[in-house]
């Protein structure tokens, strides 16, 4: 709120962004609380719960509000604590991401979803093992200056490859980490916001499934080739446009697969795209500059307000990995099995 | 023992699904009629999982697959042959007899000896 020279009095609403609260800590009512705790009397608090995307709903909430003229200002939480708890019982409430009275016996995780993704898109496209790892190598190098980051070391394409099998062909360093973190986005009417805020040109939030066997193919993903194309549609643009993309990449291969359904790279070409660097620093877009859910970690809650976080940084020339004159930038989250995409698209004033 | 897995057919687009939902996972339509699959189908998919949910830490690691069953929908089950899958084997699927969501997939070579 000091940011964005926003007087507490101002908000209206206030969305808070969290998924294992009530699991891990047995903490409901969060919209309440943090109202109660920022001061914020005049607010509608809401908590909004969306796997993965649990923050990106109250941001895409918050902008529709805004736009119908019902909301004067919007303060959007994201929350998330998954550090210094059991860790089975952190992996096992990230299980409730997916539907577990139809999938839970099978012992399915989220791991082999993506394992499973990457060996189909070995098969159908001669993609490489290496290819693969080479997002993590790229978002790790990208992490290092970013402060914000929970691992600030490079890696070698050797170290992920020979890190320990978790879901085989699925390695250690192709999955981001457990994280604690929260950020917070605020919105308002063009009008009513200073000269450090930054456009929205398209919020889009698109339902997928809920289960891994409605899937026909599960080397693209509809709910985010539909969210794409409804942000491009909306925002006037076309994937080419942009200089930045903050994309889900909760693991090495959803990089890959999201960054063909989002068209920034050619369907099946996620390999080369690694090979040839078309998604780094002198490419065709930059995507993950921050890190990356594989550098930053990953704080499910949080994670829509931080990439939201990274792309303003970036469109006001602040990031400490500064893609140069970015102008037009956008976030990809995707909660659960891609049960749920929020797409936003963001661009400098 | 139960033979075939039980699913429902889309009347409107003619869609297999394999789970209780009301409506078609692909157009919608709530008017599903019951058919009986053999449960044979082609590997589509499959993983090792070496890091398993707490649950069934005692079973791993196990063999994940996704299969195209003949007809259409794609299963998730578990593999039940000491023999390697690999993507386009042709397998034959069999409800667990406790945890009727759970299908056990084994080659269809080795299905004529059982």
């Amino acid at each position: 709120m000091t940011d964005a020279g926003v007087d507490r009095s101002e908000v209206s609403h206030l969305f808070v962004g969290n998924f294992l609260g009530s699991i891990l800590l047995g903490q409901q009512l969060l919209g309440p609380i943090i109202a109660n705790q920022l001061g914020l009397t005049n607010a509608e608090a809401i908590a909004t719960e969306g796997a993965c995307s649990s923050s990106a709903i109250g941001v895409h909430l918050g902008v529709e509000l805004v736009a119908a003229g019902v909301a004067r200002k919007v303060l959007v939480v994201g929350v998330e604590k998954m550090t210094g708890l059991d860790a089975d019982r952190v992996t096992g409430a990230l299980m409730s991401a997916t539907d577990l009275a139809h999938e839970g016996d099978v012992g399915l995780t989220f791991a082999a979803f993506w394992a499973l993704s990457m060996r189909r898109h070995m098969h159908e496209f001669g993609t490489r093992r290496e290819q693969i790892s080479l997002a993590t190598v790229k978002n790790r190098r990208h992490g290092v200056k970013n402060t914000y980051s929970q691992f600030r070391k490079a890696i070698t394409l050797e170290e992920a490859l020979d890190s320990r099998l978790i879901s085989d062909p699925l390695r250690l360093y192709d999955c981001c980490p457990a994280t604690d973190g929260a950020a917070a986005v605020l919105l308002g009417p063009a009008s009513s916001v200073g000269d450090r805020a930054v456009d929205v040109l398209a919020s889009v939030q698109v339902t997928g499934r809920s289960r891994i066997t409605d899937y026909d193919s599960l080397t693209h993903f509809p709910a985010t080739e539909e969210a794409a194309r409804r942000a491009y549609a909306a925002a006037g643009i076309e994937a080419s446009d942009l200089d930045l993309v903050e994309l889900h990449d909760c693991f090495s291969m959803a990089e890959l697969v999201d960054s063909e359904d989002l068209g920034l790279i050619p369907k099946g070409q996620g390999g080369i795209a690694m090979d040839e660097a078309w998604t780094d620093f002198g490419g065709r877009v930059v995507v993950n500059p921050s890190g990356g859910l594989l550098s930053k970690g990953h704080p499910v809650g949080a994670t829509g307000c931080g990439q939201i976080f990274e792309v303003v940084r970036q469109l006001r020339g602040e990031h400490p990995n500064q893609v140069e004159g970015a102008q037009l930038g956008m976030t990809h989250n995707a909660g659960g099995t891609q049960a749920l995409v929020n797409i936003h698209v963001l661009a400098a004033r | 023992m139960t033979t075939g897995l039980q699913a429902k057919a889309c009347a409107s687009c003619g869609v297999f699904s394999l789970d209780s939902s009301l409506a078609c996972r692909k157009c919608g339509a709530a008017e599903l009629s019951p058919i009986l699959l053999t449960g044979a189908g082609t590997v589509y998919s499959y993983c090792s999982i070496q890091v398993p949910p707490t649950a069934l830490r005692d079973q791993a690691p196990y063999v994940l697959l996704i299969v195209q069953l003949d007809k259409g929908p794609i299963s998730l089950g578990r593999w039940a042959s000491n023999s390697e899958p690999r993507i386009g084997m042709l397998v034959m699927g069999e409800p667990d007899a406790q945890k009727p969501d759970l299908i056990w997939f084994k080659p269809q070579s080795e299905t004529a000896t059982t």
